[in-house]
């Protein structure tokens, strides 16, 4: 059988071309329904972008080891030509923390010793597991990380994400082999800290800048640059301590604090589990009643 | 004589239309890599705008409204933006350029560009207003703007690369 082509087309080229106005209405609607319901509820896509994510994690690990290869050499080309001033540097660290380090044997030492005039039980040891960061959001609008390592490895939300013992974000979303990581500096993260050494309270809050403020802070309050701004451990998402940065800058209207560690260069993170996450959904309700007022 | 009912020609005939959507959704996953070199801030590209404004301005039939639509949700959940954002954007940009189609036919390059330059302004600027609007919270603009120009820079290459898909797709056997 034979069709008489050019009538088919006559009939179909504005049937198709319908069709295709439809299309493009309904995606266009779809993309507009999907925003509202994103914002009413966040939680609604959590497990689809978790298992899309857990998808393209494998092509994401495998790319990003190349790419921390070049990134590697690239920083060994550039340190060759510090290396003179940063040994010189390194030597006289190196005279200060073997001074240190005789402190601390002695420390530990008689920490050991009161424990046992005490009957102290410590507390449990913690677990940790070192992920390799496979993607990072570029910044625009969020901060955070993906990294290869989710439920099967033993990650959970909630979880520190620490580099240098300086607390970099904490596990936001889990997937079976990839979670990711809300950073200190992202616009959504609040952490409770504390001035090291006047003890006093505060909310680190990120503003996807590179630098985070500081906020609820009394007004007749001085804190100096260069202070060290460690968690202070409320709410109980993390443990007190955690260094996580110093003052950079104070102003009359804000406090700035520099994060140790920058948190979307680094190649690879420990995730800690302090088997503090009892509390989390709790902590986000206050910090959020916190910051609506 | 080709055959058109035989199965590689469905297979090449597929693939083929097929080509600029995967190769979009690559772009967009190879975007999220962690494309970092110490010292330099992370290189932040809307690999998918780009990829969307070629084809819609070129071949709108091998990159239907549906794999833009994709593309967007794909470049949400990966960058963990709100979801809808990346896929509403790219839907706009997609009805406007093939609506537009006319306007470009015969121009050269360096107005192919200036309209992209135009389109990346607008999408960036309202991709702020829409996530300060969902964030209920005015978020910073610089880093959009940052996106904006380096995507603006890098457009030439992306799309050279474009225009020899574009014509090893079209060659016939």
């Amino acid at each position: 059988m034979k069709y008489n082509r050019g009538s088919v087309l006559r009939f179909a080229a504005p049937v198709r071309n319908l069709a295709q106005r439809f299309a493009y209405i309904f995606v266009l609607f779809g993309a507009l329904a999907i925003i509202l319901i994103g914002r009413a509820d966040q939680q609604i896509f959590e497990r689809v972008r978790v298992s899309v994510t857990d998808v393209v994690a494998p092509i994401l690990d495998a790319l990003s080891r190349p790419v921390a290869t070049i990134s590697e050499i690239i920083q060994e080309a550039r340190s060759l030509s510090k290396i003179r001033e940063e040994n010189r540097q390194l030597k006289t660290e190196n005279a200060q923390l073997t001074q240190w380090q005789s402190a601390a044997r002695a420390l530990a030492a008689e920490n050991e010793k009161l424990r046992h005039l005490l009957g102290f039980t410590p507390d449990n040891v913690t677990k940790s597991v070192t992920a390799r960061v496979i993607g990072d959001s570029g910044g625009t609008f969020v901060r955070n990380i993906l990294i290869n390592a989710g439920r099967r490895a033993g990650i959970a939300k909630g979880q520190a994400a620490l580099v240098n013992f300086s607390l970099i974000g904490r596990v936001h979303e889990v997937g079976e082999r990839s979670a990711r990581v809300l950073l200190i500096t992202d616009l959504n993260s609040r952490i409770p800290v504390v001035v090291e050494t006047t003890r006093q309270r505060a909310v680190l809050a990120g503003d996807n800048s590179d630098r985070p403020r500081l906020l609820h802070l009394p007004d007749n309050v001085s804190i100096k640059k260069g202070e060290r701004i460690v968690t202070s451990g409320h709410g109980g998402v993390f443990p007190p301590g955690l260094p996580v940065g110093i003052v950079a800058q104070t102003t009359e209207t804000a406090v700035v604090v520099k994060p140790f560690v920058h948190g979307e260069k680094v190649e690879f993170t420990r995730l800690i589990d302090f088997g503090l996450t009892g509390v989390l959904t709790d902590l986000e309700k206050r910090t959020e009643a916190v910051a609506g007022q | 004589m080709i055959d058109r009912n035989s199965a590689w020609y469905k297979i090449d005939f597929v693939a083929r239309r097929a080509t600029p959507f995967l190769l979009t959704m690559m772009l967009v996953i190879i975007a999220q890599a962690p494309l970092k070199v110490s010292g330099v801030a992370p290189v932040t590209l809307s690999v998918g705008l780009i990829s969307v404004y070629y084809w819609a301005l070129h071949r709108p039939s091998m990159l239907p409204v549906t794999a833009v639509f994709c593309t967007g949700l794909l470049q949400d959940i990966l960058a963990f933006t709100p979801m809808g954002l990346g896929a509403l954007s790219l839907v706009i940009v997609y009805g406007v350029m093939v609506s537009q189609r006319r306007l470009f036919y015969g121009k050269s390059f360096v107005f192919v560009w200036w309209g992209f330059a135009m389109t990346a302004v607008a999408v960036g600027t309202m991709r702020w207003l829409l996530v300060s609007m969902i964030e209920g919270n005015t978020v910073l603009f610089m880093p959009s703007i940052i996106e904006c120009v380096l995507t603006v820079i890098l457009y030439p290459i992306f799309g050279y690369c474009f225009v020899l898909v574009h014509r090893s797709l079209a060659q016939e056997h």
